[in-house]
């Protein structure tokens, strides 16, 4: 613990030296390792033994990570440990991890972390980052060299403080059938900006309704061009300046990285936090992250594609492993008998025994495992000191340490033996079953791996001594058991919740059952022929309101913003006093660039002005007819401007007999008082009021209402214009 | 080697037929390869032009239709040389003109020729393909390491097949630069759900162990036994043969030619030699640039080489499986028949 202390005390002073110059003062480069997955996708076993731990083609995941940080040129790596922390620590210190030159590993450890956001907090706390630093979970395979991704973070960073992590993205693997990433994982919808490579959007989904995304409109409108991914996989790689930190700091309910702390910055637009992600294309970088990307990446590493981190140059504390023809790694002191078959891609470890007539292919055996004769394995995952007895057959398992199958024993695809397990001749394990000496916990909460922390490592040791003697707690479980796992068999199966039963096959080590291939062509055939018929239409989320509806409303809204436009332009110019000839310009530009006739223009000034008039203060109707009087005389010139004709005039009582019925019915008694001062204005001529009243003759009863009104005032003109005769 | 825009231009306004300089455009452009495909492609071509011809007045058909089409095969042979498949269409082609009867009407011969080509597209490349694949699955057994190099379309199709009945093999698929064009047949391969294993030919002497046969395509078989072949198949034939791998070579019959050859250096034709200066993918790799203006340095990029007969096992054809020694026998005794058709 004296470590992070002093590098903490002297950083300090550096931080505020970095601040001043970037360039002169260089910071060693950190990581930020998270040993725990802070999930239960891994149980039964990590009840027993942290994930980081779990051998990977017979090595320690965590090994994978560290080394890639070693070499990607990281010189300081935190290692946070929750869940069997101790074991953690007590590993790495036996692997001399913590005691490499140049290479500096510490770890931090906590009890009382239930996501990775507590976990950043406290390494806030500690105040041990001091600058830009990876954050990568320990079970992280990758080769891929940080080199040009730093360089691209640190530019942007030098140009937009707020750029403030940068995520590594991998175009992925998927099978186009079933649209599912080789890694089990969710779909991972994306967009993002391809000139600056700013994330904008960023959704994992567990459903398979693919097509649909909602975006926010504003994307559009802010990105010139956008490109939207379903193909990528996150490689859960970030490189992140300091302020991530203090960022899940301030937000105390950031817990998920990818759920909260993503998914917040990307919404929150006050802080202006951005991400970006940079794509590497030759290299490889994966996450295990459920038992199936377990199966995937142990197959890439062993088809070399994590190269140099493959099994005959990566070999901590195992012997040499050799590699042989079509992918058969061998370590040494292997006795096979001359009969067995070992298939291509399949990895032996060290002093490990295979009887007579055994077919092996594609799978890892770990150290010191007993096979006996007549055994099939395919496809499956043996670690250290399994005893496998004559005639069983295992397909796609994966079998922990110290596990023993009886002879005949079969493994249906997708079965996971926890630790010390046994499983009594003949049984039939059924698939996707998991297994364990552990009862399953009965609250389904994410931070159970803590609270079983400690409780399981104290029965791992009791089981250990009491391998032979038999205490408490382990014939209690045999006499449980018998009927679960046959004869003499030891271990609980655990039982499905409901929810699972249909995802097992997804996040399974077993291959993707055929039946569900073909369901998931067919159910993209049907999108397909949806998609012809037109009654789904394309992604675009924010569009379907729009398109469902006729043209009309379309139409409709334009007709809207045309007059809020004006309205906007009037109620500036009077505020501003801006002059007539300005506002006449405006108005003109806006009737351009919507395309509206001279009347739509007449209409809306003169909607814009009595709008103007009501809600000028006003005490009684006098008040408003006042306030009417001197709108129109201060802007008579803007309004006459588009009166050219008569189709105008009558355009604008139509208006203002739409105003009177819907938006200001305060002016409906005013009705004829201000048709009237409009005439006596020259606003309106009486031949538009006589063709409005002409126009108006065959209508409704009900339109008829201000013809009625302004009856008189018509009579007037009427007689007036025969008196002129 | 191959033509500016400028001259192509030129070409293009000599030939009063707009089909023929398209099919010479894709040549040029690499579009169409594999002597197969160059194959049809030219004989459609023909279609086309035989179709759209007018005899000009005071010319008989059949002389001047002759010279029509050796215009044309001299332009396509500016696009790129011809294949020995394509030379062998040609002459089958103008045999065909020549022996029209004087008695037949303009359409009646135009009918005939364009049946003709029809005829022979399907029969000489078509169906004899389909019989070369029935003959070599024969030879694939289970647990075979099947090992073929570059891109053929007969030996993709035997794969294919093979692949279909359920037997169960592997495939090595060992590629050169510049063309890689083994990536085609490795994503087809892979697409199908083939096990493929691809390597450069500079690992050939190492995968060569795990090796149960060899299959090769051929551009051409000449009468002494020697397969002329993209560049490189040499040298797994060699490899194969020192291993004591029995290789395959999978030829039509329209493609076999009287010729012979002893070396690839006397025929053969020239690629851009840019191409092998240049490593796809590495920009780094520049030690070659501006070689043309380094005087005592010249690059060559060979298309096709040679394989002595003694490397080949067996040539698998439309006339069954045969021993390259054999070549000349069906030359002799079907070119007659094929000239007949």
């Amino acid at each position: 613990m004296g470590a992070p202390k002093k590098s903490g005390g002297g950083g300090g002073g550096r931080v505020s030296v970095t601040e001043d110059s970037d360039e002169l003062v260089r910071v060693p480069l950190q990581a930020i390792l998270l040993a725990d997955s802070f999930n239960t996708k891994f149980r039964p076993i990590t009840l027993e033994c942290p994930k980081v731990l779990l051998p990977l083609v017979n090595v320690p995941m965590i090994n994978y990570t560290l080394t890639w940080l070693e070499s990607a040129g990281v010189e300081d790596v935190f290692v946070f440990c929750c869940a069997h922390s101790k074991q953690v620590i007590d590993y790495l210190d036996k692997s001399g991890w913590l005691s490499q030159p140049n290479f500096s590993v510490t770890t931090i450890e906590s009890h009382n972390s239930v996501s990775a956001g507590d976990a950043l907090r406290l390494i806030y706390e500690r105040n041990v980052i001091h600058g830009d630093f990876i954050l990568i979970s320990g079970d992280t395979v990758s080769n891929m060299s940080l080199t040009q991704a730093l360089a691209e973070h640190k530019e942007r960073k030098k140009k937009d403080s707020n750029a403030v992590m940068t995520m590594v993205i991998k175009r992925s693997k998927t099978n186009p059938a079933i649209h599912q990433s080789r890694l089990g994982t969710d779909e991972l919808f994306m967009a993002i900006n391809p000139d600056t490579k700013q994330l904008l959007y960023y959704e994992e989904r567990t459903d398979l309704s693919k097509g649909i995304m909602h975006l926010d409109k504003s994307f559009l409108a802010d990105n010139p061009s956008l490109t939207l991914h379903h193909d990528k996989q996150d490689c859960y790689i970030d490189i992140c300046s300091p302020e991530v930190l203090s960022l899940f700091t301030d937000n105390f309910d950031y817990q998920h990285l990818r759920r909260h702390f993503v998914k917040g910055l990307l919404v929150d637009d006050i802080m202006g936090y951005k991400i970006f992600v940079h794509e590497i294309h030759s290299n490889y970088a994966s996450r295990i992250d459920n038992f199936r990307s377990y199966d995937t990446v142990s197959r890439d590493i062993i088809h070399r594609w994590t190269y140099p981190m493959v099994p005959d140059v990566m070999n901590y504390g195992n012997t040499a492993t050799k590699l042989e023809r079509q992918g058969m790694y061998r370590a040494s002191e292997i006795s096979q008998s001359q009969s067995a078959v070992i298939g291509p891609f399949t990895v032996l470890g060290f002093g490990t025994k295979i009887g007579n007539n055994t077919i092996i292919s594609d799978s890892v055996i770990g150290k010191g495992c007993k096979i006996g004769s007549n055994v099939q394995i395919k496809g499956c995952y043996i670690w250290d000191h399994v005893t496998i007895e004559d005639g069983c057959k295992l397909n796609h398992a994966i079998v922990c340490n110290e596990v023993t199958l009886k002879s005949g024993a079969v493994l249906e695809p997708g079965v996971i033996l926890s630790f010390k397990v046994v499983v009594g001749p003949e049984f039939v394990v059924p698939p996707y079953s998991y297994v364990s000496l552990l009862q399953q916990p009965v609250e389904e909460d994410s931070d159970e791996e803590l609270e079983y922390a400690d409780s399981t490592s104290v029965i791992t040791s009791k089981v250990d001594k009491s391998d032979e003697e038999d205490a408490s707690e382990v014939p209690e479980a045999r006499i449980s058991s018998v009927s679960e796992l046959g004869m003499g068999g030891v271990g609980y199966i655990w039982q499905k919740c409901e929810g699972s039963q249909e995802e097992e096959w997804r996040h399974s080590v077993a291959p993707i059952p055929a039946d569900k291939i073909s369901e998931a062509m067919k159910t993209m055939e049907d999108d397909l022929e949806l998609t012809h018929d037109g009654s789904i239409l394309p992604p675009s989320g924010e569009l379907i309101p729009d398109s469902n509806d006729s043209d009309e409303d379309n139409e409709d809204s334009r007709d809207d913003f045309f007059e809020r436009e004006v309205e906007a332009t009037f109620l500036r110019a009077v505020n501003e006093n801006i002059q007539e000839d300005h506002l006449i310009l405006e108005v003109n530009s806006l009737k351009l660039s919507c395309n509206k006739l001279t009347a739509d223009c007449a209409g809306a000034v003169f909607y814009a002005m009595m709008k103007y008039a009501v809600d000028t203060p006003h005490s009684s109707l006098d008040g408003l007819m006042q306030n009417v009087n001197d709108v129109l005389s201060k802007w008579k010139k803007a309004l006459t401007s588009y009166l050219t004709d008569i189709d105008e005039q009558i355009e604008i009582i139509l208006k203002f007999e739409e105003i009177c019925l819907e938006s200001a019915r305060e002016f409906a008694p005013l009705f004829t008082k201000i048709l009237l001062h409009l005439y006596k204005e020259d606003i309106i001529e009486e031949d538009a009021i006589l063709s409005w009243e002409d126009e108006k003759r065959d209508a409704d009863e009900a339109d008829k209402v201000f013809v009625n009104k302004a009856q008189e005032f018509i009579q007037w003109l009427k007689v007036a214009e025969e008196e002129d005769e | 080697m191959f033509l500016t825009l400028g001259s192509l231009l030129v070409l293009m306004k000599e030939l009063t037929n707009p089909y023929r300089p398209i099919a010479g455009l894709q040549y040029l452009s690499g579009n169409i390869s594999g002597s197969n495909a160059r194959c049809i492609a030219m004989l459609q071509a023909f279609q086309d032009a035989i179709r759209d011809y007018r005899v000009p007045p005071e010319k008989t058909f059949v002389r001047d239709l002759t010279a029509k089409i050796s215009s044309y095969v001299s332009f396509l042979i500016e696009c790129r040389p011809l294949c020995i498949s394509m030379g062998n269409a040609i002459k089958f082609l103008k045999t065909r003109i020549a022996k029209l009867p004087l008695t037949l009407s303009e359409s009646e011969s135009k009918a005939s020729l364009h049946s003709d080509i029809e005829r022979f597209i399907n029969e000489k490349i078509i169906l004899a393909d389909k019989v070369i694949v029935k003959h070599a699955v024969t030879k694939i057994r289970d647990g075979d390491v099947l090992l073929t190099y570059g891109l053929s379309s007969a030996v993709e199709m035997i794969l294919l097949h093979a692949h279909k009945l359920g037997k169960q093999f592997r495939v090595i698929i060992v590629d050169s630069r510049p063309q890689l064009r083994g990536k085609i047949l490795l994503r087809r391969l892979v697409e199908k759900g083939l096990s493929c294993t691809y390597t450069q030919i500079n690992a050939l002497s190492y995968i060569m162990h795990e090796v149960t046969r060899v299959f090769l395509g051929a551009s051409s078989v000449l009468s002494n036994g020697t397969v002329y072949s993209g560049v490189g198949t040499a040298c797994v034939a060699m490899i194969a043969h020192s291993f004591r791998v029995p290789v395959l070579v999978c030829c039509e019959a329209y493609k076999f030619s009287e010729r012979v050859q002893l070396d690839s250096i006397c025929s053969n034709e020239l690629g851009d030699p840019e191409v092998i200066s240049k490593v796809l993918g590495r920009e780094d790799v520049n030690y070659l640039d501006g070689w043309a203006n380094t005087e005592n340095l010249q690059l060559l990029n060979l298309i096709y080489d040679a394989t002595p007969s003694d490397y080949i096992s067996m040539i698998v054809t439309d006339y069954g499986m045969v021993p390259p020694t054999s070549v000349p026998v069906i030359v002799r005794e079907y070119r007659r028949e094929q000239l007949w058709i």
